[in-house]
């Protein structure tokens, strides 16, 4: 449940990014009739029909063991217990702040990137995607090795007498929003890099010559020229963070269950499966929104700035 | 000495040789055109004296200060590029001190030189505007006064004036002449325009293949080119073979004609190409005698108004004579003609 949650939230995005691309819309779509049915037959299959059902379910009746066809906003009602509240806003959190840690290591790197020589780009490029081809189950693994007891940094410290007796720093509120900015900054590097390179070298060398030093000229000059690009990095990441399931589980605390756990948890583990339908309704409303405000920033982007 | 030298500048980038072993030296106050064609190392030469790359060997000097190991935003200079290179996100007001900010300088006075300089490149009232709100030629008045906002010791331009159409190019060169002269800054140019190298310049480096191939005053230059080379770049020459005759004299298709006489530097067994400008060759009909003059035939005339160019195919060379209107040749195109090189014009250069 939770998987295909996540699964269609990254579909979301993508879908309304592609709609609005091809911009004569459904008029236009069906005039291209023989072409248009393949995506509008996966669209309907993969996205609308699921997501059809789970609203019906989500103003669904819960019975004891089950639930009936029925019409109620209980489901809904939850939405303000502490429950349900507590969890959105850890969520939130860790998504903002693991966007933001990622960001802030992505950008000057992306930048440095994209002012080396072509092929000293593809190759670091690489390295990036080779990040990005584990999966997050891989990672999530991986830290709390790096992170625990017996192998990791912990025993390192008490070998060379930092502290007499080494404690796990996993499962914990820092090790969970590491492991989701880790995870998040291969991303960020794909988000920011076609922007980098559009920047104009002669942008930052005029702003040399007029007597900025280069850590001045990338907070004067780089940064503010990629604001918009900064902003539409920082939501999407915020969204694709907001359905971390594995990192949560195996680097957080109970404390820091994520909202993703929370619709697994009440589907599976409770058996109350049209309040997770809710909250996965909920979660997807949020998404969409803030998916189109990416698409408008970019949409503004290319009309702003004139070459 | 005040001024900028230049000491044995070279720049390779890996195998290439972009610049190689340039000495040159830059009077304080003067207006210099670096003027060759693409790949030359022109521009390279600019980006080495802004910082902008570093040089293999050599040394900058300005002012008996070694520029050679100073990162760029210590070096004081002002330039523009040939994109412009503003910057999208600040106002033009703001784009233009850029560099005040950089240095801490408050708003009030900012705003003030901003306005001076606008006034300066007379393009007053818009610094509270976008960049994108202005047309190409404002635009490039906003990067003069940009690059000159701090006065700088050094002007550099790349270029500046290639994006701009034919006419606003024209107004533009007079006008950043005018410019230089009143704020009697040292200033750098690359062009690969000789026209607009000539309207601006005190002195014109000639460069072809990492090299200066000639340098020195505009007119100098263009009387006196010091190889073919120089001769079809700056302006258009009639370029001539010809053999050594002895005695200043040259032979071209088996005729003798007497020139301004032979460079210190050629050897009897030197191979020569003779230079003559098309203004400087007369056209008279056939019956016309005279020293220097050889026959040929008209092939065609162009007439744009301003000028005639005629077209004359004496044997196996094509002379080309350009004339003002009033002095316009009476003749037409398959007449038989008498082609005039005074041995005034006649410049010998070694093959």
């Amino acid at each position: 449940m939770s998987d295909a949650t996540e699964n269609t939230t990254v579909a979301s995005v993508a879908t309304e990014d592609d709609e609005l691309v091809t911009k004569p819309g459904i008029l236009g779509s069906i005039k291209r009739f023989p072409f248009s049915i393949y995506p509008t037959l996966m669209l309907g299959i993969f996205f609308f029909i699921p997501f059809a059902i789970m609203i019906a379910i989500s103003f669904a009746h819960r019975t004891t063991s089950t639930y009936e066809v029925g019409f109620e906003f209980t489901h809904y009602a939850r939405f303000f217990s502490p429950l349900f509240t507590t969890h959105v806003w850890v969520s939130v959190q860790f998504a903002a702040l693991a966007s933001l840690f990622a960001l802030v290591v992505a950008v000057p790197f992306t930048f440095f990137i994209s002012r080396f020589r072509r092929k000293s780009q593809v190759v670091s490029l690489v390295f990036v995607l080779c990040v990005l081809t584990l999966s997050e189950v891989i990672v999530a693994y991986s830290l709390s090795v790096v992170l625990g007891r017996q192998s990791g940094l912990p025993s390192l410290m008490e070998a060379f007498g930092f502290v007499d007796r080494a404690k796990s720093w996993y499962p914990s509120y820092g090790a969970n929003l590491f492991g989701l900015s880790y995870f998040n900054i291969p991303f960020a590097v794909l988000i920011l890099y076609p922007a980098c390179t559009r920047l104009d070298r002669e942008l930052t060398e005029a702003a040399q010559t007029l007597g900025a030093s280069p850590v001045r000229t990338f907070f004067t000059i780089v940064l503010p020229m990629l604001e918009k690009t900064l902003l539409a990095a920082f939501i999407l990441l915020f969204v694709f963070t907001m359905g971390a399931f594995v990192t949560p589980i195996w680097l957080g605390r109970p404390e820091d269950t994520m909202m993703a756990q929370l619709i697994a948890d009440q589907a599976l583990g409770r058996g109350n499966v049209p309040f997770a339908a809710a909250l996965a309704v909920f979660f997807m409303l949020v998404t969409l929104a803030l998916s189109l405000l990416t698409v408008w920033l970019r949409r503004s982007d290319k009309t702003g700035v004139a070459s | 000495m005040s001024g900028l030298e230049l000491q044995n500048i070279s720049k390779r980038f890996g195998s290439v040789t972009a610049v190689s072993d340039i000495n040159l030296t830059i009077p304080e106050g003067r207006f210099i055109s670096f003027l060759g064609p693409s790949g030359c190392g022109k521009t390279t030469l600019l980006r080495l004296i802004a910082g902008l790359e570093t040089s293999t060997t050599g040394q900058i000097v300005l002012d008996d200060e070694d520029l050679t190991n100073k990162p760029t935003h210590e070096r004081n200079i002002g330039m523009v590029f040939q994109s412009l290179a503003l910057f999208p996100h600040l106002s033009v007001g703001e784009n233009i001190t850029y560099s005040q900010r950089i240095r801490g300088v408050d708003k009030p006075t900012r705003r003030k030189r901003a306005d001076e300089l606008l006034e300066l490149v007379r393009l007053p009232g818009v610094a509270d505007r976008n960049i994108s709100q202005l047309s190409g030629g404002q635009r490039q008045r906003v990067a003069i006064a940009r690059a000159l906002a701090l006065e700088p010791k050094l002007f550099l331009l790349d270029e500046p004036l290639s994006a701009l159409d034919a006419k606003l190019r024209e107004e533009m060169q007079v006008e950043l002449r005018i410019l230089q002269e009143r704020l009697g800054i040292t200033t750098i140019i690359v062009t690969h325009d000789q026209r607009e190298a000539m309207t601006m310049s005190d002195e014109v480096v000639v460069m072809s293949t990492a090299r200066i191939a000639q340098m020195g005053a505009p007119l100098d230059i263009y009387r006196n080119p010091a190889s073919a080379f120089v001769a079809e770049f700056i302006g258009t020459s009639n370029l001539l073979n010809a053999q050594q005759a002895g005695d200043n004299k040259v032979t071209i298709e088996g005729q003798t004609f007497e020139t301004e006489g032979f460079p210190d530097s050629l050897k009897p067994e030197d191979g020569i190409i003779v230079s003559v400008r098309p203004e400087d060759v007369h056209v008279f009909p056939e019956s016309n005698e005279g020293p220097n003059r050889m026959s040929g035939t008209v092939t065609f005339l162009r007439d744009v108004g301003a000028s005639v160019e005629t077209f004359v195919q004496c044997g196996d060379v094509q002379i080309v004579s350009m004339a003002t209107p009033k002095d316009r040749p009476d003749v037409s195109k398959g007449d038989n003609v008498k082609v005039e090189l005074p041995a005034e014009s006649c410049v010998v250069l070694k093959a």
